[in-house]
């Protein structure tokens, strides 16, 4: 498959912060059922930032552990190894996601807490569906939105006026006035990065199509595109784009989600999303 | 003084100087009560229509849902001195996607669920702004009672 994203937006891109090999690794071991503790940790002791905020997590008053934790490997017991690549990424990504995006009419911080409660969503999502969602979803649906950190950049103040003058002016739709505009969307420059930095093709591949699920489906793609629709429900990350976005019903029924369900899925992400802000951000900000 | 109020919540005054704002609402609802007499007014921001999908949570927090916490914030004007008889409604939110069906329609299910609330209660909608794909953010002057959208820049009186 060839990107022309790449070439785009490519400066771009490589201003934003990557994420540590490690991180790739820990996502394709997760389905390694011969993966252990300690093999997590060998590769997370490769990275002294990723290891300092695994101890810092295992440590917090949110795993509450009866006696300090100081090795890497009781850290992942401790935790879990999804929950380290959950905040692995996170604390990466919180910083380019929380810088305030004028065009999309997002204040500081609100992308990012619109990236956690979609990613709440995909890993709720499981209990009110009818087929298994892979904890891969979760890491893909904080993502989602990251192809809009160079988006911005790019065009800068002006061009984001432009982008929305566009879009009010004409039928485009947010998606096909970025692409108007600069020859790409956030959703293809997302998987530029997440291919970038090596994160498994389940994971780029939903991000890619988180506006488009239909054409390829997957149930990584299907979460991550209704995960982004319950966190706009929850009214976190409306932006200026509001509700104007595309949804595919058929992925809805793929996942086996009903109206009622939907909703209920809604109460639940809402209800949680408080406290996976607070555990990102204690995490990112060294609390 | 400016009152914001939350997803999820409610605010009634009755201080002539009070400004009531809640941002963002998509498919969300803002409902407006206003008595004019009294000069006590309010705005309730509700995310969801029926409480049955979560009881425990709409226990905890009944303005979460449309059904269970509209009549709780009605009664909550009628405490700070609001009569029932007098009281002004407006609407604002309820947006939708741009396309999909039904499945995903939670705007327009809490517009439906709001009119039938409201005919229980024997209150009727003055003015309404519902639907469409846009962000609104609504506003409410306590001392005069007026209303008005902000979205994408532009205000316009509801």
């Amino acid at each position: 498959m060839e990107f022309v994203v790449g070439p785009v937006l490519a400066d771009e891109i490589s201003g934003i912060e990557s994420m540590p090999a490690a991180v790739s690794r820990i996502a394709s071991m997760l389905d390694d059922p011969d993966a252990d503790a300690t093999a997590f940790a060998r590769v997370l002791e490769l990275d002294a930032r990723l290891t300092a905020d695994v101890l810092r997590l295992a440590n917090s008053a949110w795993s509450q552990p009866t006696q300090p934790i100081l090795t890497v490997r009781d850290a992942v017991m401790r935790i879990g190894a999804a929950v380290v690549l959950k905040m692995a990424v996170g604390s990466r990504t919180a910083q380019s996601l929380s810088r305030p995006s004028d065009g999309y009419d997002l204040g500081e911080g609100e992308l990012w807490r619109h990236s956690v409660a979609a990613a709440l969503a995909a890993e709720r999502m499981g209990a009110y569906t009818k087929v298994a969602v892979p904890g891969a979803a979760f890491t893909a649906a904080l993502l989602h939105d990251i192809g809009k950190v160079p988006l911005t950049r790019r065009l800068g103040r002006d061009g984001l006026r432009e982008l929305w003058t566009l879009i009010e002016s004409t039928d485009l739709t947010p998606l096909e006035a970025e692409r108007r505009l600069l020859g790409t969307d956030h959703a293809e420059a997302g998987e530029s990065i997440a291919r970038e930095w090596g994160l498994p093709d389940a994971l780029a591949t939903a991000i890619g199509a988180h506006h488009d699920p239909d054409a390829a489906p997957t149930t990584v793609g299907d979460a991550v595109h209704v995960g982004n629709l319950v966190a706009k429900f929850v009214g976190v990350g409306l932006g200026s784009d509001g509700m104007a976005i595309n949804m595919s019903d058929a992925a809805a029924h793929r996942l086996g989600l009903s109206s009622d369900k939907l909703e209920a899925l809604c109460a639940d992400v809402a209800t949680g999303l408080a406290g996976a802000i607070e555990l990102f951000e204690g995490v990112s900000h060294g609390a | 003084m400016k009152h914001v109020v939350g997803v999820s919540d409610m605010k009634v005054s009755r201080s002539p100087g009070d400004i009531i704002v809640t941002h963002a609402l998509g498919s969300c609802l803002g409902i407006v009560l206003y008595d004019p007499v009294a000069k006590v007014g309010g705005i309730l921001h509700a995310m969801l229509p029926q409480a049955s999908v979560n009881p425990a949570k709409a226990e905890a927090n009944p303005f979460a849902f449309v059904d269970v916490g509209t009549p709780a914030y009605i009664q909550t004007a009628l405490a700070a001195g609001a009569q029932k008889g007098r009281l002004v409604v407006k609407v604002a939110g309820g947006a939708a996607m741009s396309t999909g069906a039904d499945m995903f329609a939670v705007g327009k299910r809490n517009f439906l669920m709001l009119r039938k609330v409201l005919w229980k209660e024997g209150l009727m909608i003055k003015n309404q702004d519902v639907g469409g794909t846009i962000s609104r953010t609504l506003y409410l002057e306590v001392e005069t009672g007026q209303t008005w959208i902000v979205s994408r820049g532009e205000k316009w009186s509801l």
